[in-house]
C-alpha cells in the first residue's frame, strides 16, 4: 500500500524535492539574515539579550530621532512632487497627442539605467559649491534637505511614471465615451472617470515612491551633508562606529514604513486590478490646445532630468569644473585614481552572474509553484518567502547579510567579499519582481500543456523545454535584462558586502565622490550609463528579433 | 470480452468526494459518452482513465491488466483536451508529431505518419501553419490527429466540441463518428450536451454528483429513464403529480408524447385525458411547444404538436383542449 501511495505521488514528491532548492536559497538568502537582524536588535554588541533597550536608547537619542523625522519629511515631499508630476506626465502620455510621445516615454526612463547617485553628481555640477547655477543664487545650500529632495524626485519619477501609465492605460475607454454621451465635460470626465478609476494606482505609486526615497542610500550619502537621515545613519553606526546592535535597530525602524507601504501597495494593486480592463490601447483624438499644453508641461520635467544627467556626462569629459571646460579623456583614466578598470569588469561579472543565475532560479521557482502539483504548504511557503524581499530595503538586507554571515560559525563566512555573496544578496533582493513576473506569464499559459505531453509519453522536462520556455521567452528576456541592469546600478546592499577584490563600479562612484573626485565619479557613472543603454538596446533588438519569429503569439 | 474495466473507483478532493465508487465496463471498439452537468465527476473519471490523476480507492484495468497507477506514458491512450491545448509555438506538423519519439520513429516514418494523418483530417495544406492561424474546427482536428498519431488503443475526448459554434459542431460530430468507425478505435467522450451524446454514443453513461445514474443505449435512456434526473437531463419531460391516476408515484411524460385535441366531449371521454387551457406557445422550427394549464389552475403541462395540427385546429391562447397521456408513455419515479 505504501508503494502504491508513493507511486501515485511520485511526481509530487519529486516536485517537492526540487522546490526545496529555491526554498533553501530564500531561507538562507532572506529569512536567516532577517532573523539575525531581529536578534541583533534586541541584544547588545556582546550578544547579551537586552530586550527593547536598543529601541528606547534609539528614541532617547535626539540625533537619531531627528534622522527619522528628516527621512519621513524628505520622503513625504518627494512623494508629493514626484507622484503629481508623474501623474501629469502619464496623463499626457495616455490621454493626449503630445509631440514626441515615444521619445518622451523613452527618455523619462533614463534614470533607471544609472545608480541613484548619478543624477546627484549632476545636481552638484549645477547647484553645488562650484555649481554653474548656484553661483547666481544667494543663500542656496544644495547639501541638505533640498539636495536629497531633488535627487529623490529624479530617482523616483520614472518608477512613478511607469506605474501610472499602466494604470491610466487600464481605464476602459468606453467609460469616457459613456461619460461624454451623458454630457459630462472635460473636467467632470477627469474627476469621475480618470481619477476615480486610477485612484488605487495613485495610492500604489505614492507608497512605492515613499519607500524608495526612505530607503535609498546613495542620494542621502552624497547630498545630505550634515542633515542626518536613516539610511546613512545605519551606515555610520555600522561601518563608522562598529555599533552593530544600533545599526540593526535602525534597520528595523526603516523596515516598518516599508512593510506598511508593501501592505498598502498590494491592497491597492488588487483593487486597481479589479478596475483595469485588458483592452487594446486606445487612441485619443487630436485637440490642438490640450496637446500643446501637455507637450510643454510634460517635456519640461523630462528635459530637466536629461539636463542633469547630460551635465554629468559633460562633466566627465572636461578638464576642471567650472574653470577649464576643455575636452579631455583624463577622467576615464581610472588607474590614476587608484582603482583601474577592475571595478567596471567586476560590475559586469556580477551583473552577468545575477542575470543568468537569477533568471534560472526565479523561473524554476515560479514554474514549480504555478504549474506543478506539489504540497500546498511547500508552495505556499515558497510564495511567502518570495514576496518577503519586497518589504526589505537593500540597505537593510546588506546589513542583515553581515550579521548572518560575517561570523566564524557561518558556512558562508569564508565567502565574505566574494562574488558569490554579492550575487546571492542581489538575487535575493531582486527575487520578488522576477518571481511575480514569471508567475503572471506562466499562469496565463494553458494548464493542459504538460498533460498533453504526458499523455503522449513525452517527459515533462521536455515539454518545458520545447513549449513552456519558448512561450515565456519574452518574459525570460525581460527578467534577464531587469536583473542585469539592476545588479549593475545597485549601491544600497552591496556597499556593505563588497571585498577588496570585488569592488564594484557603483561603489567606486560613491567612494570617488567621497574623496572629492567628482569628475572621475562622473566618468565611471557615464561608463555604467553607456553600458546599461547598450544592454537595453540589445534587449530591444532581441525583442524585435523574437517578435518576428513569434508573430503567432 | 471487456476492454476497459473500472471497479469501485473513489476520488476525494480536499472539500468533497468527486467520485463515489464508480464501476463500469467498456468493450473494444465502443463509443462511450460520459454525460452529466458540470461538476458531476465526468472529467475526474476521464483523468483517472488517462492516468493524469489517480483514484483513492478502486481499480482500473485494461485487457485484464491492472493499470490503476500506471503513468500516462505507459498506457498509450490518446487524449484530446478541452480547448485542445495545442502548442502555439509549434507548427501543425510539429504538434502532430510531438509524441512520435523513440527508435522506431525515424525521420522518414514520422513524416509519412504526419502526411497520413493530415490526409485523414483533410488538412494537408496547413501543415506549416501555427495553431492560432487556424479556425476552431481546424484546431480541433489537429488536436485529434495529435492524439491518435501514435495509434493509441483508446481515445479520450474531454468536451472536444464545446468550444465550437453550432454549425461546425454538428459537422465535426459527424466526422468524429466516421473517423471512429474507420479506425475501429475505442472512444470515451466527456460532454454535457445530451444531443451530442445521443448522436455519437453507442452507450451513454449519465453521471450526477459523482455517481452513475444510468448506463445504456441512447434509446433506453430516452424512453426508459430509470431516474427523474436522467429523464430531465436527457431531453425534456413533464413531471406530474396526478394522484387520481397513480397515488404513490410521480408520472413523467415526454412533451411529444402528450396527445392534444380540441376539447370535444368525445375527446374528453378517452382514458387518461384531462382538460387544459392553452396559456402560450412557441414556434420551435418543425413544431409548436404548447404551454397548457390544467383545471387545478397550478399545474403546467408542455406538449409538442406539429405545425400542421396547430394550424388545422386553429389553436390560439385560451383555447380549451383535451390532453391525453397514454399509459404506455408514462415513466414512474
Amino acid at each position: 500500500m505504501l508503494s502504491v501511495h508513493f507511486k501515485c505521488n511520485q511526481s509530487r514528491y519529486l516536485a517537492g524535492l526540487l522546490l526545496l532548492l529555491p526554498l533553501l536559497f530564500l531561507w538562507n538568502g532572506v529569512l536567516i539574515p532577517v532573523a539575525q537582524l531581529l536578534v541583533r536588535s534586541v541584544t547588545d554588541n556582546n550578544g547579551q539579550y537586552i530586550g527593547l533597550s536598543n529601541f528606547s536608547s534609539y528614541f532617547a537619542d535626539v540625533g537619531l530621532v531627528s534622522a527619522l523625522s528628516h527621512s519621513v519629511f524628505v520622503s513625504v515631499i518627494v512623494t508629493l512632487v514626484s507622484v503629481s508630476t508623474a501623474f501629469t506626465l502619464a496623463y499626457g502620455l495616455v490621454r493626449s497627442q503630445l509631440l514626441g510621445k515615444s521619445w518622451l516615454q523613452a527618455l523619462i526612463q533614463i534614470p533607471l539605467f544609472v545608480p541613484s547617485i548619478f543624477p546627484c553628481l549632476g545636481l552638484i555640477y549645477l547647484f553645488g559649491g562650484q555649481g554653474i547655477i548656484s553661483s547666481y543664487l544667494t543663500d542656496f545650500n544644495l547639501y541638505g534637505p533640498v539636495g536629497v529632495i531633488l535627487g529623490g524626485i529624479i530617482f523616483t519619477l520614472p518608477h512613478a511614471v511607469l506605474m501610472l501609465v499602466t494604470t491610466l492605460r487600464g481605464v476602459d475607454v468606453r467609460l469616457y465615451q459613456a461619460a461624454s454621451t451623458l454630457g459630462a465635460g472635460a473636467w467632470r470626465q477627469f474627476v469621475t472617470v480618470t481619477l476615480a478609476n486610477s485612484i488605487y494606482g495613485i495610492i500604489s505609486a505614492c507608497f512605492v515612491v515613499f519607500t524608495l526615497t526612505m530607503t535609498d542610500f546613495g542620494i542621502a550619502k552624497v547630498l545630505a551633508g550634515n542633515y542626518s537621515m536613516l539610511a546613512t545613519e545605519i551606515y555610520k553606526q555600522v561601518i563608522g562606529q562598529q555599533n552593530f546592535s544600533m545599526g540593526a535597530t535602525i534597520s528595523l525602524i526603516l523596515v516598518i514604513p516599508t512593510c506598511i507601504a508593501f501592505a498598502v501597495d498590494s491592497w491597492a494593486r488588487k483593487k486597481q486590478a479589479r478596475l483595469a480592463n485588458n483592452q487594446i490601447y486606445q487612441t485619443v483624438d487630436k485637440s490642438p490646445v490640450r496637446d500643446w499644453v501637455f507637450t510643454l508641461v510634460c517635456w519640461l520635467p523630462c528635459l530637466l532630468i536629461i539636463a542633469v544627467i547630460g551635465v554629468v556626462v559633460w562633466g566627465s569629459l572636461i578638464a576642471y569644473w567650472p574653470y577649464d571646460f576643455s575636452f579631455t579623456l583624463a577622467n576615464y583614466d581610472f588607474d590614476a585614481f587608484g582603482y583601474g578598470w577592475q571595478p567596471y569588469w567586476n560590475s559586469l561579472i556580477l551583473a552577468s552572474l545575477v542575470a543568468i543565475l537569477g533568471t534560472f532560479i526565479t523561473f524554476a521557482s515560479s514554474y514549480l509553484t504555478t504549474r506543478v502539483d506539489t504540497s500546498i504548504y511547500l508552495s505556499g511557503f515558497m510564495r511567502l518567502l518570495a514576496l518577503l524581499p519586497l518589504s526589505i530595503p537593500g540597505t537593510v538586507l546588506g546589513l542583515a547579510y553581515i550579521f548572518a554571515f560575517n561570523r566564524p560559525d557561518s558556512w558562508l563566512n569564508t565567502l565574505q567579499g566574494t562574488f558569490v555573496i554579492l550575487a546571492f544578496n542581489s538575487i535575493a533582493h531582486l527575487f520578488s519582481v522576477a518571481y511575480l513576473t514569471f508567475n503572471n506569464t506562466l499562469t496565463r499559459l494553458d494548464a493542459n500543456y504538460e498533460r498533453v505531453g504526458c499523455s503522449l509519453s513525452v517527459p515533462q522536462w521536455q515539454t518545458v523545454m520545447r513549449v513552456i520556455v519558448p512561450l515565456s521567452k519574452l518574459s525570460i528576456l525581460d527578467i534577464f535584462f531587469y536583473l542585469f541592469v539592476n545588479a549593475l546600478t545597485t549601491v544600497s546592499a552591496v556597499v556593505f558586502l563588497y571585498g577588496t577584490h570585488t569592488v564594484l563600479a557603483s561603489v567606486v562612484i560613491l567612494n570617488m565622490d567621497d574623496a572629492g573626485n567628482i569628475a572621475a565619479a562622473s566618468a565611471m557613472g557615464t561608463v555604467l550609463l553607456l553600458t546599461a543603454l547598450c544592454v537595453k538596446g540589445t534587449h530591444m533588438f532581441l525583442i524585435q528579433l523574437l517578435g518576428k519569429s513569434t508573430r503567432i503569439l | 470480452m471487456s476492454f476497459l474495466t473500472i471497479e469501485h473507483v473513489v476520488k476525494d478532493y480536499q472539500q468533497y468526494r468527486a467520485l463515489h465508487g464508480i464501476s463500469l465496463s467498456i468493450t473494444q471498439g465502443e463509443f462511450i459518452c460520459f454525460l452529466g452537468p458540470s461538476g458531476c465527476g465526468k472529467t475526474s473519471l476521464l483523468n483517472i482513465i488517462a492516468g493524469l490523476n489517480y483514484p483513492d480507492m478502486g481499480k482500473v484495468s485494461c485487457v485484464n491488466e491492472d493499470i490503476t497507477y500506471l503513468t500516462p506514458a505507459k498506457r498509450n491512450f490518446g487524449v484530446v483536451f478541452q480547448n485542445y491545448a495545442l502548442f502555439p509555438n509549434l507548427t501543425v506538423s510539429q504538434n502532430i508529431s510531438y509524441g512520435l519519439r523513440g527508435k522506431e520513429w525515424t525521420t522518414a516514418r514520422i513524416s509519412d505518419r504526419i502526411d497520413e494523418l493530415l490526409n485523414l483530417i483533410g488538412l494537408t495544406h496547413i501543415a506549416q501553419r501555427f495553431p492560432l492561424e487556424l479556425s476552431g474546427g481546424q484546431q480541433q482536428r489537429v488536436a485529434l490527429a495529435r492524439a491518435i498519431a501514435n495509434r493509441p488503443q483508446l481515445l479520450l475526448l474531454d468536451e472536444p466540441l464545446s468550444a465550437l459554434d453550432a454549425k461546425v459542431r454538428v459537422q465535426l460530430r459527424h466526422e468524429l463518428k466516421q473517423l471512429q468507425r474507420k479506425l475501429g478505435i475505442t472512444v470515451i467522450m466527456v460532454t454535457h450536451d445530451q444531443e451530442e451524446a445521443m448522436a455519437l454514443a453507442d452507450r451513454i453513461v449519465v453521471m450526477n454528483d459523482g455517481r452513475i445514474e444510468q448506463v445504456g443505449v441512447p434509446q433506453a435512456l430516452y424512453f426508459n429513464p430509470t431516474s427523474r434526473f436522467v429523464a430531465e437531463f436527457v431531453g425534456s419531460m413533464n413531471i406530474l403529480q396526478l394522484p387520481q391516476w397513480n397515488a404513490n408515484k410521480t408520472i413523467g411524460v415526454r412533451y411529444e408524447q402528450v396527445k392534444v385535441q380540441l376539447a370535444t366531449e368525445l375527446a374528453l371521454a378517452q382514458e387518461y385525458t384531462l382538460v387544459a387551457r392553452l396559456q402560450g406557445y412557441q414556434l420551435l422550427g418543425a413544431f409548436y411547444r404548447l404551454e397548457l394549464l390544467l383545471s387545478d389552475q397550478t399545474t403546467i403541462v408542455y406538449a409538442d404538436v406539429s405545425c400542421h395540427q396547430f394550424n388545422h385546429d386553429g389553436l390560439a391562447n385560451q383555447t380549451l383542449l383535451a390532453i391525453t397521456i397514454p399509459m404506455l408513455a408514462w415513466c414512474l419515479f
